[in-house]
């Protein structure tokens, strides 16, 4: 019997297996093998009674305790205010609503080592009451992950169909019943997976906590790094670290499975409705006049205040600070300029490997291959494990070779957290293709590889160029890994110059850390903003 | 019998059995001197099976398009219409059976090199290209030089009416206009086979319908083979030369449009093309038929085949059938007998297209089957009113079984 399909079958699943295997590979060495090599070196030796005697520890304990605790507070204060946030972006049209889109992602982008810059300054300018307190670090993370609520919620809601709603009022539903059974029922699972983000970033926060933390504030994560770094007690953090993994992985998953659920939702979703504000009458204005305030209070005035900041040298304003910024000296091993020279070569290196590994793997996940699954979990696994694990991971897995003194090795673990973004951006938009667009093509006589040129990545070229921006961006601010990764002097990056100015006392230092942070938030905002400016509504997950 | 007459406008007369039954090999008569007559040209489908798990999405169809003409493929929605045409593309792997196109077999043949062409339902067209662009994919694809593939756009659009419209943008195209655009970037290669899944689906009907005459029109000037798979019957109808009806995978009938409306051969194929007059009868000697005890007259059909004297049968009146006879005035009693006249008490009245629709039923026979009937009238008669109505006998049509 003639089977047109069978061996021409049997080939696709072949290169779509081979297709899968290179970021596989990629995510393999640079991913699990370092993490591995964490869980066996805390267990190796010491044995799992060390393990359950580090887990005991008091000490542990309250800093277990205090990671879940702030991380909590952090989500419910986000949601809280990135709600009303969320809706008005969704729901309304108004002049500069773009500009205030654009306002809420780019701290998202911002690096921790700026907000927490920003915070700083605000807290000892303004209420040094509260600078020891709680109140900067929540300030900072919700600062960072209003984005992650507002472009997740929003994104569902101005897709969501409105004629859902009006059809339950014809029925007979009051505003709150509408909200209660059609508005919450749908939006649960975009409103717990964006909670779920949330909760893990601020889980595995390092920098905000490492700088506004203040003494007796440590996170696991700080743990981490001040048993690895600070005190070399390497078989305590390898506990740490295979702890915060296990956590990690298992909200991560759980992440996963809400993306999918959304991005299941989304399909056959309509066009935005967004409606005039001058047509919501007073209540559009007073959610207008709410969300602005959050963005004004939440945003704006800390970004205020750390340019102010910047420009101040004793009681007057002026550039001194940005021109220290060229001179070296004894607190860095370079110029707080060659610094970020080295960043923006290593954002180049990181967007470059990151995009290429992040489309091919998108290619993969989007097909049919038995590997696609795996790997879909897989490339999140970078967004969730802190970089900071990561970053001690290399440090015990790449002894080998001596690997670890590569220059290679900072830009690399750049593009490794960068690639969840390009897959978050690529994705979606491959998911989005119709496939008849692709059947079309294949009756026109186009083969696999002309339908992916000809097809695929003309309509997914602009998600590519969205996901290298945003890994160029992280990678400009990237601070847990480089902590454990640079090897100072040419690999000594602007996040690394911000931090070590930052906790130090003295008004000059202060002042140019402040400047570099502008530097360094100018930079990577023109990306975002660039990014921001050209894409279209798709949802993506960030 | 009577004979469908069909424009000699060059087309092709194929399948000149009339009433085809399901597998019945109807020859393809050459006619029109297209280029793409041959022997053995057009398309050929023997068997073909497409299973999807247990369930069998086409279940062995066989027909064959004769080179030029357009052959319509209907059926309600989960019929498999659309699975066939997939598998003729080369997209849904065979179970069992053969396709063949232009002369050749498309057993392992990869989709790109299958020589057809397609047209979707909402156009599918190439967002990220414009109007040449997406006529010019396939010639792109056949390395035709750059000027050639220029020149081939431009004759195209304008045979589909967009002359000039090369550099559109294809989101700023009306639906009748992107349906245009993909009819020419289908035709673009000059397929050995055009395939219109649904292909005016998305559009209002007043486009749809002139859209469909011009397809036909330019189907017939090009000489053309096509399949065409749709639900709605008017649309097979008018585009066709041929209408292939499918029930669950299963091919129940092919013919000319108006010998399947006229001689449907099932019950199925006579509800879903819409006639709406099915009524159980007993055929008498000489092929009168007697429904509710009226005799209506002899059926053209005759007796035999499977219908003999005094068998119990379902006939088919076609609502061309029926018209008014003369209006009776208060309670009359039953119908007199042989005058081929019936009487019915009127449910309800509607108006389209300049006509009225008037719904009955028996008198005397309160369960019985309803009547439609097309009022060719001023004005329709109220509900409640008693009416009779002349049968042509001539047009009634027994159901095998």
């Amino acid at each position: 019997m003639p089977l047109s399909s069978g061996q021409t079958g049997f080939r696709r699943r072949a290169a779509e297996v081979s297709l899968a295997a290179g970021p596989a590979l990629f995510l393999a060495v640079l991913v699990v093998w370092p993490l591995v090599a964490v869980l066996v070196r805390s267990l190796e030796g010491v044995g799992p009674e060390r393990v359950v005697e580090v887990l005991g520890r008091g000490s542990v304990r309250s800093v277990m305790a205090f990671t879940v605790g702030q991380a909590l507070l952090s989500t419910v204060l986000t949601l809280a205010l990135g709600l009303p946030v969320a809706r008005v972006v969704a729901r309304y049209r108004f002049p500069g609503v773009r500009v205030l889109r654009a306002l809420v992602v780019v701290p998202f982008v911002l690096p921790t080592v700026v907000v927490a810059a920003a915070f700083a300054a605000l807290f000892e300018r303004y209420a040094p009451g509260w600078r020891d307190s709680l109140v900067p670090v929540l300030a900072a993370h919700v600062f960072f992950n209003l984005a992650v609520v507002v472009r997740v919620v929003g994104g569902y809601w101005a897709g969501a169909d409105r004629r859902l709603d009006e059809a339950a009022q014809v029925l007979g539903a009051g505003p709150w019943q509408v909200f209660r059974s059609v508005t919450v029922a749908r939006l649960g699972p975009v409103l717990a997976g964006s909670a779920v983000l949330v909760f893990l970033f601020t889980f595995t926060s390092f920098g905000i906590i490492r700088i506004l933390g203040g003494p007796g504030r440590a996170t696991i994560e700080t743990e981490i790094f001040r048993y690895a770094v600070n005190r070399t007690e390497f078989d305590v953090a390898a506990v740490l670290a295979a702890l915060q993994l296990v956590v990690v992985l298992g909200l991560a998953s759980v992440s996963a499975a809400f993306q999918r659920r959304i991005s299941r939702a989304q399909r056959g979703r309509r066009r935005p409705t967004a409606q005039p504000v001058g047509e919501g009458g007073w209540p559009a204005r007073l959610w207008l006049a709410g969300a602005l305030s959050i963005v004004t209070v939440v945003i704006v005035v800390p970004v205020a205040v750390l340019v102010q900041g910047s420009l101040r040298v004793g009681d007057r304003y002026g550039f001194d600070n940005y021109r220290r910024l060229f001179t070296t000296g004894d607190l860095l091993p370079v110029s707080a300029a060659r610094a970020l020279a080295t960043s923006l070569q290593y954002a180049l290196v990181a967007a470059v490997v990151a995009s290429v590994v992040g489309v091919v793997a998108a290619v993969a996940v989007t097909g049919g291959s038995p590997l696609a699954r795996p790997l879909d979990v897989l490339t999140l696994v970078p967004l969730g494990v802190s970089a900071v694990t990561l970053g001690f991971g290399y440090l015990v897995a790449f002894t080998v070779f001596d690997l670890r003194r590569s220059v290679w090795l900072v830009p690399v673990s750049h593009a490794v957290i960068g690639l969840p973004f390009v897959l978050a951006a690529v994705v979606p938009a491959l998911r989005s293709i119709d496939p008849r667009l692709r059947e079309v093509a294949a009756t026109l006589g186009a083969g696999g590889v002309a339908v992916r040129r000809l097809v695929d990545w003309p309509l997914v070229r602009g998600a590519a160029v969205t996901g290298a921006g945003f890994s160029a961006a992280v990678s400009l601010g990237e601070f847990g890994a480089t902590s454990f990764l640079s090897r100072g002097g040419d690999s000594f990056t602007a996040p690394l110059a911000v931090a070590r100015l930052v906790s130090q006392p003295g008004a000059a230092l202060r002042g140019q850390a402040l400047a570099l942070s502008v530097v360094i938030g100018v930079v990577v905002a023109f990306v975002a903003a660039l990014i921001e400016w050209r894409r279209s509504d798709r949802v993506t997950l960030l | 019998m009577s004979r469908t007459e069909r424009a000699g406008a060059g087309s092709v007369a194929a399948g000149s059995a009339g009433v085809e039954s399901v597998g019945v090999e109807s020859v393809g008569v050459q006619s029109v001197g297209t280029g793409l007559a041959g022997d053995g040209a057009g398309l050929s489908i023997r068997g073909v099976t497409v299973a999807f798990g247990e369930v069998r999405a086409v279940d062995e169809v066989s027909l064959e398009v004769a080179p030029g003409e357009t052959v319509a493929v209907v059926g309600p929605s989960g019929s498999g219409k659309s699975t066939l045409l997939r598998a003729i593309a080369g997209l849904e792997p065979l179970v069992a059976g053969e396709i063949r196109a232009g002369g050749r077999s498309l057993a392992g043949v990869p989709v790109p090199h299958r020589d057809l062409g397609l047209m979707f339902q909402d156009h599918a067209l190439f967002p990220h290209l414009d109007v040449a662009g997406n006529v010019a994919f396939g010639l792109r694809m056949k390395r035709w030089p750059a000027q050639r593939q220029r020149a081939r756009v431009a004759d195209l659009l304008e045979l589909v009416g967009l002359a000039g419209l090369e550099h559109r943008a294809v989101h700023e195209l009306s639906g009748g206009e992107a349906q245009r655009v993909a009819l020419a970037r289908a035709l673009a290669p000059e397929p050995a086979l055009l395939m219109l899944d649904e292909p005016f689906g998305s559009l209002d009907r007043v486009l749809r319908e002139q859209l469909t005459a011009e397809v036909r029109r330019l189907l017939q000037e090009l000489g053309q083979t096509a399949l065409h798979v749709t639900h709605d019957q008017g649309e097979a109808f008018a585009l066709a030369d041929r209408v292939a009806v499918l029930a669950a995978g299963r091919l129940v009938q092919v013919g000319e449009p108006a010998e399947l409306w006229r001689r449907p051969v099932t019950r199925f194929v006579a509800e879903f093309l819409g006639h709406p007059n099915l009524w159980p009868a007993t055929v008498g000697a000489d092929g009168r038929v007697t429904v509710a005890g009226v005799d209506l007259g002899a059926m053209s059909a005759g007796v035999g085949a499977g219908v003999g004297p005094g068998s119990e049968v379902t006939v088919v009146v076609p609502v061309t059938a029926l018209a008014p006879a003369a209006a009776v005035a208060g309670g009359g009693t039953g119908a007199g007998g042989g005058t081929g006249a019936l009487e019915v008490e009127v449910v309800a009245a509607g108006f389209a297209q300049g006509r009225y629709r008037v719904t009955g039923r028996w008198l005397g026979d309160d369960d019985g089957a309803p009547v439609e009937v097309v009022w060719e009238a001023d004005e329709a008669p109220a509900a409640g009113e008693r009416v009779r109505l002349a049968v042509r006998s001539d047009r009634v049509w027994p159901l095998d079984g």
